[in-house]
């Protein structure tokens, strides 16, 4: 864009460092905002994604009390083999608080790649498999959060890095920019037009400055994986090596050969149990299953989310078939906790009923001030305009995805419900 | 006319800032999650330690570059920064990485 002022065409003087920022700013902003209108406005209502799911299928049964986790996890053990015959891995997320079902998910071993995953969900009270109408509810939010859906999953996720790499900047460059953060943020100038809007700008990211930085950062740690593979790339030569990382990370099933032999898996209820007097009764967050059926099984019994912000592993894992316990895993490195921490945080399943709404409001808040954003940059130059009805093309063009974005997204978000 | 080669090297310099501060930036955050590892911790812990600080990395080159007085500067930062980076990354890539 060239608006040319006089000042512009002498010898550029150096600018100050506040006016180059503000530069950055706006142009980072406009760049990756509309997108970043999306990623904030479907990550907020994914703090409800439950709850949306729940709403969404209304046939499922409402839950009057969590169920116990040994017995629920027991019924489901007992119905999968039926469901998923000679898989080599189940896993098994448990019902809680906001999550009415029980679901596993397992590979199919006679279909070869991603079509050999399935699923299913489960009545709690007997582990049968539910029939719920075909629908992604809170999923949907969730997923299209950082894959955008209409384009191929791995796309999706290197243009939300990168537009999250943008909104890193933009805070950090709109920080700098903003001479008086804390004066400026007891004012608002009402009916001025720009003033306003930046006024508005301004309250709305100064309010949720923390957040903002927090949930910018953490999402490209939850990422980082995919972004920044190049330490692993040298420092792990060999598959077993990376492994050793893996565990850092998440739970999982040591990994072993099955031994040939068929063997009886022992009582999965038992296993929970001994979970449940450590943790509490209901926070037993799922249960994995190695090789069942086989001699050489293995069961994680994996902690649930209450009391804890990390997501780091937490588990006991026992021999499948003795049901002996074999492993303690509840500490993790320092540099792999700070991983988990900052990852738990962005997700925020630790979240009680009064944390996730203060999440839920602040990051409505981040979406209004990206969309406040957008709209400053308009209003700022169509104020600068000699006839305002006839703003230039690129104007015209950043108004026009302004009101498409701001206002269509969310109407179309609410058709989807 | 001065003012059409004036115009273009602004141009030109501002697309140079860019470079510098996309593909440079990405290149120190990279070099900075590899010389991580030089760090004297577990292997796991420094890998992790690489990843989570080289977005850090990357915002800070992203504001300098922008920052810095000319283009040429932003430049010659990026390489001064990128060489105790590359000092410390070469051994692991040869192979012979501390842990």
């Amino acid at each position: 864009m060239s608006i040319a002022s006089p000042t512009r065409n002498a010898p550029v003087k150096a600018r100050g460092l506040r006016q180059t920022m503000s530069d950055l700013h706006i142009w980072v902003g406009l760049l990756a905002g509309w997108i970043l209108y999306a990623m904030f406005l479907t990550g907020t209502v994914s703090y409800f994604r439950e709850e949306i799911s729940q709403w969404m299928r209304p046939e499922l049964p409402v839950q009057q009390q969590v169920p116990d986790a040994a017995e629920v996890a027991q019924h489901i053990v007992d119905t999968l083999p039926s469901l998923a015959p000679g898989s080599p891995l189940w896993t098994i997320y448990l019902p809680d608080r906001r999550n009415t079902v029980a679901s596993a998910f397992w590979n199919n071993p006679r279909i070869s790649g991603r079509r050999g995953f399935e699923r299913a969900i489960f009545d709690p009270a007997s582990g049968t498999k539910i029939k719920a109408r075909e629908t992604t509810g809170g999923d949907f939010f969730y997923a299209f959060h950082y894959q955008f859906h209409y384009m191929p999953v791995l796309w999706g996720r290197w243009l939300a890095g990168l537009c999250a790499m943008f909104m890193l900047v933009a805070i950090v460059s709109g920080v700098i920019t903003h001479k008086k953060i804390f004066v400026d943020f007891f004012m608002f100038r009402w009916g001025k037009g720009q003033r306003s809007w930046l006024d508005a700008h301004n309250a709305l990211s100064v309010f949720g400055l923390p957040f903002h930085l927090m949930i910018t950062y953490s999402g490209l740690i939850t990422l980082m994986l995919l972004y920044m593979p190049w330490g692993i790339d040298a420092a792990f030569k060999s598959p077993a090596e990376r492994q050793e990382l893996v565990e850092e990370m998440r739970a999982r099933v040591p990994s072993g050969r099955p031994r040939g032999e068929k063997a009886e898996l022992a009582s999965v209820a038992d296993m929970v149990r001994q979970a449940q007097a450590r943790w509490g009764r209901d926070n037993v967050g799922g249960v994995i299953v190695g090789h069942p059926g086989d001699a050489a099984a293995r069961v994680v019994v994996m902690r649930g989310n209450l009391h804890r912000v990390s997501i780091s592993p937490d588990y006991l894992l026992f021999d499948g078939t003795t049901g002996k316990l074999l492993q303690v895993k509840d500490r993790v490195g320092i540099a792999a906790e700070t991983r988990g921490v900052i990852y738990g945080l962005h997700l925020g399943r630790f979240a009680d009923t009064t944390v996730r709404w203060l999440y839920f409001l602040v990051s409505l808040a981040g979406t209004a001030m990206v969309g406040t954003g957008l709209v400053l940059w308009t209003a700022k130059r169509r104020a600068k305009l000699p006839d305002p009805d006839r703003p230039y093309f690129g104007l015209w063009l950043v108004q026009r995805l302004n009101i498409a974005t701001i206002a269509g997204l969310p109407l179309a978000m609410a058709a989807f419900l | 006319m001065k003012a059409v080669p004036e115009k273009a090297n602004r141009i030109g310099s501002l697309l140079s800032r860019i470079v510098a501060a996309v593909a440079g930036g990405y290149g120190l955050a990279a070099l900075t999650s590899v010389a991580s590892m030089a760090l004297p911790m577990r292997r796991t812990e420094a890998v992790l330690t690489g990843m989570l600080s080289s977005f850090v990395v990357y915002t800070i080159v992203v504001i300098c570059v922008f920052a810095a007085r000319s283009a040429t500067r932003a430049w010659t930062w990026l390489v001064v920064a990128a060489i105790p980076l590359l000092l410390a990354a070469w051994p692991i890539w040869q192979g012979q990485g501390a842990g």
